[in-house]
């Protein structure tokens, strides 16, 4: 614990240094959509694998294309340094004959590692754990607009981050032991996902 | 009556969870509720004596009840395993400690013992508009059996199935967390074992997502 303990230290010295805001997200005016790649739909379909939504409109299907949905209860987003946790409700399931697997109340965050979703893996509603489920590959840094052009951005306004979900390699070794299949790889494409946020008082 | 390890670990007066048949699936989903913390006053004293202050943010809240000092967080989400009592308990909101310009901010509450470990209550900590990281900020004690009922009502919104109670949980400062306070308020009075307070927790079952 020491490391950790002098990082905090050392990084709680510099942080009074900082001058740019941390935004918190409203609930409620705060989602992440994720467009399912065609591949891992496929991939699922062929391994007679249905996915689900746990909530309405966690799963939705339109013009071939399958999008996944999940409300914001809170978030935090510090984009001077780059530090994000974003909660997420909801989540997604996964069915196999009687196996019966549910991804839920996904967190996205960076501090232990690089950019990340995390979620409660639970198999036939035994909680296994959280488990990083995909890596984050962000296409530029988070998107802030204020909703006035001639005010402060830290006022109200929204805040938009893209980016694209792999396959974890905890995630893939833990689907394809639940399911007994070999299919599942770490860094396979799972989609493209946009957290669309709302902000009010950035300087919390 | 489900006896677990979980509970033996957390605290050894207590090896059961009550569930009523009515609501008996292996799995909780909560949705909503709130936590409730009632501060002692070795930390009210502490943080006075440092000429700390403290405020909630984001929908928490502090009251003064029956001379106690009180802080309440909304529960937005969360997992309970009564079979191998594995919880996790999420919330919104939280408190910043505050001290002439050096302002902390520690929020999105989060109990769990899904990542490893024994029962924590993990936290975002921000310094001065930055997010620091997240950090184990407490360590929890059950003092009582967690219990879940069902209600006699249900509402439009939420298809609530039930309640979860979490009675009598000892919120002890943990050393990460003591580490920090003394680091950033440049005192040396805060340590690990800290009495934080006592809370309750009280989150409604989602009965809906049980059924599936």
């Amino acid at each position: 614990m020491r490391t950790n303990t002098t990082f905090l230290a050392l990084a709680l010295g510099v942080a009074s240094l900082s001058a740019k805001p941390t935004y918190e997200l409203v609930p409620g005016a705060s989602q992440t959509s994720v467009v399912l790649a065609g591949s891992f739909v496929s991939a699922l379909a062929s391994l007679g694998v249905t996915p689900g939504g746990l909530e309405a409109g966690n799963l939705a299907v339109s013009g071939g294309v399958a999008t996944a949905t999940f409300q914001i209860p809170s978030a935090r987003i510090d984009t001077s340094n780059l530090r994000l946790q974003i909660v997420h409700t909801g989540g997604l399931s996964l069915r196999a004959g009687s196996t019966f697997v549910t991804l839920s109340d996904f967190i996205i965050e960076n501090f232990a590692a690089g950019p990340r979703l995390t979620g409660l893996v639970k198999v036939n509603e035994n909680v296994i754990g959280r488990v990083p489920l995909f890596t984050l590959t962000l296409s530029g840094a988070p998107e802030v607009k204020s909703y006035d052009a001639t005010a402060d951005a830290g006022t109200a306004g929204t805040i938009s981050i893209k980016a694209r979900l792999t396959l974890t390699d905890d995630a893939a070794k833990a689907l394809n032991g639940i399911f007994g299949v070999s299919a599942f790889a770490k860094d396979f494409v799972i989609g493209e996902a946009t957290v669309s946020g709302t902000y009010l008082d950035g300087a919390l | 009556m489900l006896r677990t390890s979980f509970l033996r670990a957390a605290c050894a007066s207590v090896a059961a969870i009550m569930i009523p048949h009515a609501i008996a699936a292996p799995t909780l989903e909560l949705r909503s509720g709130q936590t409730v913390v009632e501060l002692s006053s070795e930390f009210l004293n502490a943080v006075t004596s440092l000429g700390v202050s403290v405020t909630s943010v984001s929908g928490a809240a502090i009251r003064n009840r029956n001379g106690k000092r009180t802080a309440v967080f909304p529960v937005t989400n969360g997992s309970v395993d009564t079979g191998f009592l594995r919880l996790e308990l999420i919330h919104s909101g939280g408190l910043t400690l505050q001290a002439g310009d050096t302002r902390v901010t520690l929020s999105q509450f989060n109990i769990e013992n899904v990542t490893g470990g024994a029962l924590r209550l993990k936290g975002i900590v921000t310094a001065n508009d930055s997010i620091v990281g997240e950090v184990p900020l407490f360590d929890l004690t059950l003092t009582e059996s967690p219990s879940a009922r069902p209600l006699n009502f249900s509402r439009s919104d939420v298809n609530l199935g039930g309640s979860l109670r979490l009675a009598g949980v000892r919120l002890a400062l943990s050393g990460e967390a003591a580490a920090a306070l003394n680091s950033v308020f440049k005192v040396t009075a805060f340590s690990r074992g800290l009495n934080i307070g006592t809370a309750n927790v009280d989150a409604f079952i989602d009965e809906r997502l049980n059924l599936l």
